[in-house]
């Protein structure tokens, strides 16, 4: 195995697809490290806005790296390395919260589901005035599915299509699913306000 | 999209201890240590086997 490092000005330099291009063509695990930069801190706020606590957000980006760089061979390009990364932080996150909480998981919402109309602009100027220290509380009081995927359409732009990848869910349900989070932070907001 | 949207907020400044790096590092190399052995004595071991025992059956067919 190769592990001679080029230079870290041309290392720098490279795209994500050409330094993992590199790594799966010479198995040169010394550029592993410039990955780490690139991402670590990114998929670990994720996980700090999926977990909260900042001990399980190191431990499960911990285990999102080493599982995303050893599965390097996965990676098929289709989507950027960061969408391909933070599909596998959030999946990592949900199953984590799912096991620690002992919820059963409910895949009904899978199933065919009428279409929804698009309000999202209406609900989504609500949201975005709410305060930042507040929408951090509120948002660990909802489920992580909810929370989840808010973080991938608000915070990561997410298209829809994305986020049915990284859901295996239809694009009803990814709607439904938005819709309800959307409509589930909106009322722990108002909530909050009559309690003010 | 609002330009104020909060969400892009969330957690923005945290950062990892710098100890985490070398920890992640530590674990890929020795998880790739132990997949080359567990390779070496699986994979690698039965195509040795097979060239050795293919060798013999030539040696032996030539005598």
């Amino acid at each position: 195995m190769q592990n001679h490092k080029p230079p870290p000005s041309v290392v720098k330099q490279l795209s994500d697809k050409e330094l993992i291009d590199q790594i799966r063509n010479s198995g040169n695990t010394a550029l592993f490290s410039e990955l780490y930069d690139r991402y670590a801190n990114k998929v670990y706020r994720k996980c700090i806005a999926m977990v909260k606590h900042p001990e399980d957000a190191q431990d499960l980006t911990h285990e999102i790296l080493v599982k995303a760089f050893l599965n390097l061979a996965g990676f098929a390009g289709n989507a950027s390395f960061a969408t391909w990364v933070y599909a596998i932080t959030y999946n990592h996150c949900i199953d984590f919260i799912k096991i620690k909480q002992r919820l059963k998981i409910s895949d009904t919402e899978n199933e065919r589901l009428p279409d929804v109309t698009d309000d999202s602009d209406i609900d989504e100027k609500e949201l975005f005035e709410i305060d930042i220290q507040l929408l951090s509380s509120l948002m660990y009081q909802l489920n992580a599915d909810d929370r989840a995927i808010l973080l991938m359409k608000y915070q990561d732009d997410m298209s829809v299509d994305d986020i049915q990848q990284v859901l295996r869910l239809n694009s009803s349900a990814v709607k439904m699913r938005l819709k309800r989070a959307r409509d589930r932070l909106k009322i722990l907001f108002e909530k909050h306000q009559q309690h003010k | 999209m609002s330009a104020n949207n909060p969400f892009k907020q969330l957690a923005a400044t945290d950062k990892l201890p710098d100890k985490h790096k070398s920890g992640v590092l530590n674990t890929i190399d020795t998880t790739r240590f132990i997949i080359e052995i567990i390779d070496l004595f699986t994979f690698k071991q039965i195509q040795t086997d097979s060239a050795i025992i293919k060798t013999l059956l030539e040696n032996t067919a030539d005598k």
